[in-house]
């Protein structure tokens, strides 16, 4: 094998690993036909060739024009859109998300959005947390170690002073329930 | 089709926050509905925290009110569960702020519990929160009459069955 042929050689691998430029290939598709005419490639480039020329008579602003009429969310590929390069950019399915780094980017900021809502509000005690979990109210918006009782003999006493308070019309409550009851059973001893 | 799945992502998103904004603004009956008062000077407010809680199994029985052993056992009992004690009272105007604070609950949120009359001008409401699994997270105690206004807002999980064995024993005392 002389050199000339190992060439050729590595141009065809890069020209299927899709590495090669445009003039390169029209190289290669003239050796194909002058030193392989019945080959492969040959059949391949010249394929190629007739749909290149068979799609430049296609007026394509008028087929832009009747798709878009046919469905809205048509856009014809324009000139820098990956979409537009043919091979080497296979065509995505439209209804998949991609993780493009400009999506990314606004995942990211939506992450950082809500990090900040969690952290930045005013924060809340541990045990305020386990009250949420269980759903009563969580975190104030209000400073209330201001108001806070911090001696757990006085914290005490005032529990014991609020629930005496609680204690005497709660006591009155249920006394005065019992006695509706048992007035209702003297009426009605049967629950007729 | 991208496009539509991009804005109910953006949308998801906005609820999100949004929905965690709401849980950490809600709060408990005086910080909802009487926060304009913790400042103002007519009111005193107190405030104890879980934390403290935690620390009353250790002390002797309480010097500010008679209770025997029975009750005190009860109280750290409550104590455990509790998440934290609000009390708003003034002697200012007690009337007026009663019918106000009445006004001012809302009826979708707590349950009337019971009203009891004490006297002729004394009036009290126990008011109960539960949470969507049904257990009660707060009982609000509103008290109003000729001589003071008393809100007291127990947060935690709350055991009516633990506050009636209670109010009994303190009446013994």
């Amino acid at each position: 094998m002389n050199n000339s042929e190992r060439d050729w050689q590595e141009l065809t691998r890069r020209y299927y690993a899709g590495e090669t430029s445009l003039e390169e290939e029209k190289a290669l598709r003239l050796h194909w036909s002058e030193n392989a005419p019945d080959s492969a490639e040959t059949k391949m480039a010249t394929y190629f060739e007739r749909e290149a020329s068979e799609s430049s008579d296609i007026d394509w602003s008028e087929l832009s024009a009747k798709l878009v009429a046919e469905d809205s969310s048509f856009r014809l590929p324009q000139v820098g859109d990956s979409r537009a390069s043919g091979v080497g950019s296979p065509q995505k399915p439209r209804n998949l998300i991609y993780f493009k780094p400009r999506f990314l980017l606004a995942y990211a900021a939506a992450l950082a959005a809500i990090l900040a809502a969690v952290f930045l509000l005013p924060q809340h005690t541990e045990t305020d947390s386990v009250a949420s979990a269980e759903g009563f109210p969580i975190t104030e918006s209000v400073d209330w170690s201001r108001y806070e009782i911090t001696d757990p003999e006085e914290a005490k006493t005032i529990l014991q002073q609020s629930l005496q308070q609680v204690a005497n019309p709660w006591n009155e409550a249920t006394r005065a329930s019992l006695n509706l009851k048992n007035i209702q059973l003297l009426n009605n001893p049967f629950g007729r | 089709m991208i496009t539509n799945i991009r804005r109910l992502g953006c949308f998801l998103v906005l609820l999100f926050i949004c929905s965690g904004l709401q849980a950490q603004t809600s709060a408990n009956a005086i910080e909802r509905y009487f926060q304009q008062y913790l400042d103002d000077e007519r009111f005193s407010v107190v405030y104890v925290s879980p934390r403290v809680f935690q620390f009353f199994d250790r002390l002797e029985l309480g010097d500010g009110v008679d209770t025997d052993e029975v009750s005190d056992e009860l109280i750290n009992d409550l104590a455990e569960d509790l998440r934290g004690l609000r009390i708003l009272s003034t002697d200012d105007n007690p009337r007026q702020f009663y019918e106000e604070a009445k006004a001012r609950i809302d009826t979708d949120l707590y349950e009337l519990l019971m009203t009891v009359r004490q006297g002729k001008q004394n009036n009290v409401e126990f008011l109960i929160h539960e949470n969507a699994a049904g257990k009660i997270t707060e009982l609000l105690l509103l008290a109003g009459g000729d001589e003071s206004f008393t809100l007291i807002s127990f947060v935690g999980n709350i055991n009516l069955e633990t506050i009636n064995r209670l109010s009994k024993e303190i009446d013994k005392d």
